[in-house]
């Protein structure tokens, strides 16, 4: 019997040591550096909030991991959403954007916090004629020949956001071949990663970023939040979110859609009940949050 | 007419040029959807490789998967499915094709959500598969848990293998048997709920499966290609279609223009040319308008009248009227005209001076499709020349260059003149047919040029000769024919002609040349001989042919007997032309025989005519003729071929003899192909060169010719044998036989005749035997007619003889028979 098993595991591969699922990102990307320096401007710019207080940078704080470091972001006059904001850092490498995928790419994703009620509260038309008085009206034109429009601008901030990598975390050069960039202990946290099976979700270059899984898969998570079913209205989609990326976790607490806990270690504990429903030791949890701490890097360029 | 055509070649130039356009635009437009529809097939294709890819990946289940892949190629499907909605498809090809990519997209949403939930049964279930053998190990290494427990979850997760592997189990027993379990263990309690976890993965991958099933999406993107294949190639196909229409349609209008092109340079030429000829034509032009005004005159008209053209436009043609006709003449002419639309004759017309002119007018009249008279064309031909050219014409018609003589049609026309007054008269008349003696040679040595002048000489001294009114004319070359006219007799004649041939006896000087001719007269009475012209040119001719023969400078009067020979002979020359076509010669065969046992040795061939129309003709009499006529080259081979034939035959019917001996006449070796031609007739029958020998007559040999000496050499080369014919009558010169290459002498028949009686005969016999001897050649005595002969030529050693009195010539089945019935007579 213990030989059928054996026999079972190759044919399926199911081993997790078998290959490495999670890979590096690339030290570079694909992109045009006249939109990218656009892009910027008008991703710091609180001119595209209906009443200029809020700029994208507001609930992306680059180098804070990307995100607000709050629970849930603050709009416009103040109002507070409902859903904790995602690092904008390596998104670029997310297979759809928002918790809930709704947007499929950048240029989709830039255009909806900007007419969000709570987020900018504005809208493009108006956007538009503000825009076109100020110095940008030259600079699209430069690059765009029909100048400023609401495709231009979602196209410039997504040609910025795709600069906003981080490689070289210590994972990563571990991966590409450096043995000593991370220590036993995080390499066993990685090894009980794989083990306890969080890399069935958390795999691909982004650690994540690349499926839709239910928040709860064993037991339930309790969110108030239903997630892609407001997408795809299927009943099955109720509680299923985008898989984030793990890269740069240290410093995108508080975690999860609601941000139920800004603890690592918390939120290392919750999945193993809620996803895996597996037992894991406090050891255990410690060794996979090293491994965790060892996803972060600066980005690329600033 | 000429800017009409001219309106014509712009328009097809034009319409050439338009199509030429349409055919670039048609190829710009083709070579466009050519690209669009590589793009789009591009595009389909595509996607169809990754779909190819997406049911890949959804084979794939219960494995740990890095999902970067499966989510790139749906990135791509996207980029892919937005690419071909964003590029022109309803433009580029119908409607149709664009709903078929629109249900593509919505099917591509389907089996995409299909993928997502497939990621996320797998990511789940590949925790728990792996969580449940791990949890397994666990529980069996636990020493706490039941053994009974133990043994079920090693069951159980046998029976999780299998549902890995899709073996189908009953979901509910499993169930039942999971519930079953007792909980004494943490493990257990995880084992329990990952196990029941587990199906309903498995359940949800079978589902997933269900509905991936019902997606069709590979077939849809296929029926898309297809349909993007059909529309593209019917569009092409018409564009083409319309573009082959187009390039006919150029070729076409290109073969109108080469055509009117060429067409219109060749009026356009022949334009040209006719107001060339109308200004430069020898002869006057007017054209003048209905009213009779003149319009246009040419430049010969201006020379023919005096009146420049400028003077005679817009005048009236009868500025030229003479006033020798009446009015009426005029009346009668226009009359003409009207009616006809036509009138020429000679006129004389009047220059501006005044001077009469001779023309000959011809006035048409010209007339427009509804036959209205538009205007009148009258050409004038100066005939002044033409008039006094007639006369020098008539006198080179009727007189001979060289002598002024008459020439033979002036001589016929005034003697038949005088056939007519002398039958009237009851006159007798005398013509003397005379030819110049040896004039072709004085011609042929010394040119033409002295020939002429010879003649002309034979002219003067003629006509000094004769009276004024004797009718003297020269008919050929060196042929004069005189007329005496009122003859009382045929010695008056002859006297004339003495008188003539004694003129011409005296030596003409002639250039430097000394020369001497003399002339042949024959002579012809009327109406002694005949009253015929024809005839008594005839028989005058035969008569000057008679005195010719007689030896030359005389005359001789007409013979019929003569005449009658010389026609009988002209006549049997025309029958033997169709001799061998009517199969009317034909051979015998005289057998040439050992003397001494009377063995038949061979045959000589005896060619012999047999005609429809004369009977038989002796060959002295044919033979010369086709000698004559060149008949004997065809008569020739036919004897060879005859001969040849019958000695295969005799051959086949073993008879052996020898040779057959024919007759070569001199004419025959002038024919080139005479030797191949034999030894082809040799070859068809089967027979060698030395089953023939040659008959050659001794004044052949006597010619000395070097080519003739050549010819026989090759002949016995080849094998022939050479036989002398009628040895002894020529004049033969002994000593020249040993030269010659020959087997065989022929005695001939004169000496044998009167063998052994006449002394002469006998002594020449002998030395002809004797010689031969000496030479190392045999004897034939030919016309052997009795014993006594036959005898006294055995006694002297003459081999081989031939004659009556052994045969008469025999033909074919004679001359078989012969052989037949006395065996002895063969070797």
């Amino acid at each position: 019997m213990p030989f059928l098993f054996l026999a079972f595991f190759l044919l399926f591969g199911s081993s997790v040591n078998a290959r490495e699922l999670i890979s590096p990102i690339p030290q570079t990307v694909e992109y045009s550096v006249n939109k990218a320096l656009l892009g910027k401007s008008l991703f710091n710019d609180t001119q595209l909030s209906k009443d200029n207080t809020v700029s994208c940078a507001t609930c992306h704080h680059l180098k804070e991991g990307g995100d607000d470091g709050l629970k849930f972001s603050f709009g416009i006059m103040g109002q507070e959403g409902n859903i904790n904001s995602p690092t904008v850092l390596n998104s670029t490498f997310n297979f759809v954007q928002f918790w809930d995928g709704r947007a499929k790419s950048l240029e989709d994703q830039a255009l909806q916090p900007i007419e969000n009620p709570v987020e900018m509260g504005y809208n493009f038309p108006d956007l538009i004629v503000r825009l076109k008085k100020t110095t940008y009206n030259k600079e699209f034109s430069q690059i765009y020949e029909d100048g400023i429009t609401k495709r231009n601008i979602a196209n410039a901030i997504a040609e910025y956001e795709k600069t906003l990598i981080t490689p070289n975390a210590p994972f990563d050069r571990y991966l590409n071949g450096d043995a000593d960039a991370i220590d036993a202990d995080t390499k066993e946290g990685y090894k009980l990663f794989k083990n306890k099976g969080c890399i069935a979700c958390h795999q691909g270059q982004n650690i994540g970023g690349n499926m839709y899984s239910t928040f709860g898969v064993i037991k339930s998570s309790k969110s108030e939040n239903i997630g892609r079913f407001n997408v795809t209205k299927r009943e099955k989609d109720r509680f299923s979110f985008k898989v984030p990326t793990l890269r740069n976790i240290e410093h995108t607490a508080p975690y999860f859609h609601d941000g139920r806990t800004s603890s690592l270690y918390e939120a290392v504990e919750i999945m193993a009940m809620v996803q895996l429903g597996r037992d894991i030791s406090k050891d255990e949890i410690d060794k996979i949050v090293l491994f965790l701490r060892s996803l972060s890097a600066p980005i690329m360029l600033d | 007419m000429l800017l009409k055509k001219l309106d014509f070649t712009y328009t097809i130039l034009t319409i050439l040029f338009s199509i030429s356009i349409v055919i670039i635009f048609y190829f710009y437009k083709m070579n466009q959807k050519i690209t669009t529809y590589e793009n789009y097939a591009l595009q389909l294709e595509k996607l169809k490789v990754l779909d190819k890819e997406f049911d890949n990946f959804l084979l794939q289940k219960y494995t740990y998967n890095n999902y970067d892949s499966i989510a790139s190629f749906i990135q791509e499907f996207d980029d892919t499915l937005n690419k071909l909605k964003t590029l022109n498809m309803h433009s580029d090809f119908s409607t149709e094709f664009e709903t078929t990519v629109e249900d593509i997209t919505q099917l591509y949403q389907k089996k995409s959500l299909q993928i997502e939930d497939y990621k996320a049964i797998n990511s789940a279930s590949i925790n728990s598969l792996s969580y449940l053998f791990d949890l397994k190990s666990n529980i069996v290494k636990t020493k706490n848990i039941r053994a009974e427990n133990k043994k079920v979850i090693e069951n159980l997760t046998f029976e999780v293998m299998q549902l890995c592997l899709d073996v189908p189990l009953n979901n509910r027993a499993l169930n039942l048997r999971i519930n079953a379990l007792q909980s004494e263990h943490k493990y257990i309690e995880f084992y329990v709920l990952h196990f029941k976890k587990f199906l309903t993965y498995n359940q949800e991958f079978h589902d997933n499966k269900q509905l991936l099933n019902n997606i069709k999406l590979y077939a849809l993107i296929s029926s898309a290609k297809n349909k993007l294949d059909t529309i593209y190639h019917t569009q092409m196909r018409e564009n083409q279609y319309i573009t082959i229409l187009f390039f006919i349609g150029s070729l076409l209008m290109l073969l109108i223009l080469i055509y009117t092109h060429y067409h219109s340079r060749k009026s356009s030429q022949i334009l040209h040319l006719y107001a060339s000829v109308f200004k430069d034509t020898q002869e006057g032009i007017l054209i003048t308008d209905a009213e009779s005004s003149i319009l246009f005159a040419n430049r010969s008209l201006e020379i023919l009248t005096g009146y420049t053209t400028k003077q005679m436009i817009g005048e009236r043609p009868n500025i030229f009227q003479s006033h020798s006709y009446s009015p009426h003449y005029y009346a009668q002419m226009w009359e003409e005209i009207k009616k006809t639309g036509k009138w020429q004759g000679r006129i004389k017309n009047k220059k501006q001076d005044g001077t009469l002119y001779p023309v000959w007018l011809t006035i048409s009249s010209i007339t427009n499709d509804e036959n209205q008279i538009v205007n009148y064309f009258a050409t004038q031909t100066d005939i002044r020349e033409i008039v006094q050219s007639q006369e020098k014409i008539e006198h080179i018609a009727y007189h001979d260059s060289l002598t002024g003589l008459d020439n033979r049609i002036s001589f016929e026309e005034k003697f038949k003149q005088s056939l007519k007054i002398s039958h009237r008269n009851q006159q007798k008349m005398a013509l003397l047919f005379i030819d110049l003696d040896r004039f072709k040679d004085i011609n042929d040595t010394l040119g033409h040029h002295i020939g002429d002048k010879l003649l002309l000489e034979v002219a003067q001294r003629l006509t000094a000769v004769l009276r004024e009114t004797d009718l003297l004319a020269r008919i050929g070359g060196d042929e004069f024919v005189i007329v005496l006219e009122d003859i009382a007799h045929k010695s008056n004649a002859a006297q004339i002609s003495e008188k003539i041939i004694v003129a011409l006896k005296e030596p003409f000087h002639i250039d430097q040349h000394e020369l001497s001719t003399s002339a042949s007269i024959g002579i012809s009475f009327y109406p002694d001989d005949t009253d015929d012209f024809d005839d008594l040119l005839k028989f005058a001719d035969s008569a000057m042919y008679k005195a010719k023969e007689s030896g030359k400078d005389t005359f001789a009067f007409y013979d019929a007997k003569l005449y009658e020979k010389i026609t009988h002979n002209l006549r049997l020359e025309h029958a033997l032309k169709n001799a061998l076509e009517n199969n009317e010669l034909y051979l015998n065969f005289q057998p040439q025989y050992a003397l001494k046992d009377r063995a038949i040795i061979s045959a000589e061939a005896l060619v012999r005519w047999n005609t429809q129309e004369f009977g038989m003709v002796p060959p002295d009499v044919f033979i010369p003729l086709a000698e004559n006529s060149g008949l004997i080259i065809e008569i020739g081979y036919f004897v060879f071929e005859a001969s040849c034939q019958f000695l295969s035959k005799l051959r086949a019917q073993g008879h052996s003899i020898k040779y057959i001996a024919i007759n070569l006449s001199s004419n025959q070796f002038k024919d080139t192909k005479l030797l191949k031609t034999f030894a082809s007739i040799l070859a068809r029958y089967d027979l060698q060169a030395s089953d023939i020998e040659i008959e050659i007559t001794e004044r052949y040999i006597m010619q000395d010719n070097d080519k003739n000496l050549l010819i026989l050499q090759e002949l016995q080369n080849q094998g022939y044998s050479i036989s002398i014919d009628d040895f002894g009558t020529g004049y033969s010169s002994m000593s020249y036989l040993k030269t010659f290459p020959i087997d065989m002498i022929k005695i001939d028949k004169s000496f044998i005749d009167n063998l052994p009686t006449d002394l002469n005969d006998v002594a020449i016999t002998k030395a002809i035997l004797a010689l031969s001897k000496s030479l190392g050649y045999d004897n034939v005595a030919e016309g052997i007619e009795t014993i006594e002969q036959e005898q006294f030529l055995a006694q002297q050693g003459c081999k081989y003889g031939q004659g009556y009195h052994f045969s008469k010539p025999l033909n074919e089945n004679d001359f078989i028979n012969f052989i037949d019935n006395d065996t002895r007579k063969l070797i």
